[in-house]
């Protein structure tokens, strides 16, 4: 990535919270191809017509201790 | 082993009892509670400087619990199967007055006002805490290295590594330095010590055992349970502390069935599914045990057919990118501003999820939906799928790449491809070991059932147990 994106990036990725390491992004850089890597293979998963799970018991919540 | 007056074995012969076999002596005063936990503390002493299983021995909470319980038994008073049995507490479990550290530097003065539920439950079952034992940094990697503390060792092959994150409460059991050793397993780490150490590791239904007090690595992927050396411990250890906790909102109010009942070696007719891609994805000797596993699972009753689940390798993406993301948010009032204080593994990690798009978590989380509809398809056609829990056994501690299927793989990433589904779709799986490499290491079978049916998971492990020798061979010591 050409050095004025990085620094670009680095300092949207600040302004936005994330803790840019003290090297910069190119320290980074491994982290973020593997990240590309799994996106991009998630990208292959049909998933159009799929609702997402969430966080939440696979149960109702109960009324009372079960125990 | 070395037998005493009456039968009653001597010294440290008693850690390597199964916990029914070590509850009838004690019920029956042919020992007492405080022989039995000086057994194992003799035993952490011993071994401990060299496996590194423990972070921290409790030894006069331990004797002090141990007292008790010889008092209440001595009066009549036995509380059951736990009751003066020694076990041990991953250092991610929050215990009143003892540090817990979680592997980390954060954490290392941590000493927590409060049981979590687990280890309460434990407690009022009678058992016996003699520590906390070691797990990789905030519980993230699947070796049992950890940068703070000095890598676990196996106790197979101390230059080996035991496997994680709770690598060791896999290396105090497998080692007879406690009947159960808890655990928790975001993806994979219960089970893949237990796999790596010879030992059997839990992996209850998500919902069915409280994780609160337990420090988090991933809300939604997180499970506690037990690591034992027999499938009947993990059953007593699972009746113990499963059931509702109003401190979880996860935890599903169901009635808590006598899981040990179950083990009742009636498993004729039950469909054992094997799961294909994850036999595809192992390197030849761990195939070749599963595989043979498989055949005895037939010889005692099971019908057998193999089963295909595509999605496997994509599942796993999907959990990591679910993992470091919940753990991002986790880690928030700290990462930010103490990075340094963590380790490479953790940095790698949690710089992962900070950096992951809420589209990508969404992404992951419809993946993981989709893996749920093919797995519930499948468990209408079987009643159990097998495989095995690591595609290869231990890789030396100083190894961080091993070779798989001709690929040059990274042992951090490639270690819990086939455990890590199993967290997203929150099923009951317990790891039993079914055989050792040439190289003289446990190869572990992965066993998972349908939701809430952990009992029928630990039937088929027990009627696997009961027809091989493998749980019965510990590690030269």
């Amino acid at each position: 990535m050409p050095e004025d994106d990085l620094l670009l990036l680095e300092a949207v990725l600040r302004w936005a919270g994330v803790p840019v390491p003290p090297g910069g992004l190119r320290e980074v850089e491994p982290i973020g191809r593997a990240l590309r890597e799994r996106f991009a293979r998630l990208d292959t998963v049909p998933v159009e017509d799929v609702e997402p799970a969430f966080i939440a018991p696979l149960v109702p919540p109960p009324k009372k201790p079960g125990r | 082993m070395a037998w005493g007056k009456g039968g009653v074995p001597v010294g440290e012969e008693v850690c390597l009892l199964t916990i029914p076999e070590v509850a009838r002596l004690l019920r029956r005063k042919a020992i007492s509670p405080v022989e039995v936990v000086q057994a194992h503390l003799e035993r952490v002493r011993r071994l401990n400087p060299s496996l590194n299983a423990f972070i921290t021995v409790t030894e006069e909470v331990a004797l002090q619990q141990a007292r008790k319980a010889e008092g209440a038994i001595a009066r009549g008073e036995h509380l059951g199967m736990l009751h003066g049995v020694p076990v041990a507490l991953k250092d991610l479990y929050c215990t009143k007055g003892v540090r817990t550290t979680a592997g980390s530097a954060i954490l290392a003065d941590f000493v927590p006002q409060e049981d979590c539920t687990v280890a309460r439950r434990l407690a009022q079952a009678g058992a016996v805490l003699v520590g906390k034992t070691h797990t990789t940094e905030f519980a993230m990697g699947g070796h049992g290295k950890n940068i703070h503390f000095g890598p676990a060792r196996n106790p197979w092959n101390p230059s080996h590594l035991p496997g994680g994150s709770s690598s060791g409460s896999g290396v105090a059991v497998a080692a007879g330095m406690a009947y159960i050793g808890m655990g928790s397993d975001t993806g994979g780490s219960i089970r893949i010590p237990a796999a790596f150490c010879g030992a059997v590791g839990l992996k209850p239904t998500y919902g069915l055992v409280s994780k609160a007090g337990v420090v988090v690595l991933s809300w939604s992927l997180d499970h506690v349970g037990p690591l034992t050396r027999t499938v009947e411990d993990a059953a007593v250890a699972l009746e113990a502390i499963a059931g509702y906790d109003p401190n979880d909102p996860a935890t599903a109010s169901l009635r808590v069935p006598s899981y040990l009942r179950a083990l009742d070696g009636k498993v004729k007719g039950i469909r054992v599914g094997l799961l294909r891609e994850a036999l595809e994805e192992a390197e030849e000797e761990v195939g070749t045990a599963v595989q043979q596993a498989v055949e005895v699972l037939a010889e005692v009753g099971c019908q057998v057919e193999e089963v295909s689940l595509p999605l496997l390798r994509e599942a796993a993406d999907a959990a990591s990118v679910i993992a470091w993301s919940e753990a991002a948010v986790a880690h928030a009032r700290w990462f930010p501003s103490r990075r340094d204080d963590y380790g490479p593994d953790c940095k790698e990690r949690l710089t992962q999820g900070l950096l992951t798009p809420a589209v990508y978590y969404l992404k992951a989380q419809r993946v993981r939906r989709l893996l749920l509809q093919r797995v519930q398809e499948l468990m209408e056609r079987v009643d159990v799928l097998v495989g095995p829990t690591c595609p290869y056994a231990a890789p030396r501690l100083d190894q961080d790449t091993v070779s798989l299927r001709g690929r040059e793989v990274r042992v951090v990433d490639s270690v819990s491809l086939l455990t890590r589904p199993f967290n997203l779709t929150g099923q009951p799986v317990v790891s039993v070991p079914c055989g050792f490499t040439r190289a003289g290491l446990p190869i572990g079978l992965q066993i998972a059932g349908r939701w809430w049916e952990d009992g029928l998971v630990l039937k088929v492990a027990h009627a696997y147990q009961q027809a091989t020798p493998w749980h019965r061979r510990h590690p030269p010591l």
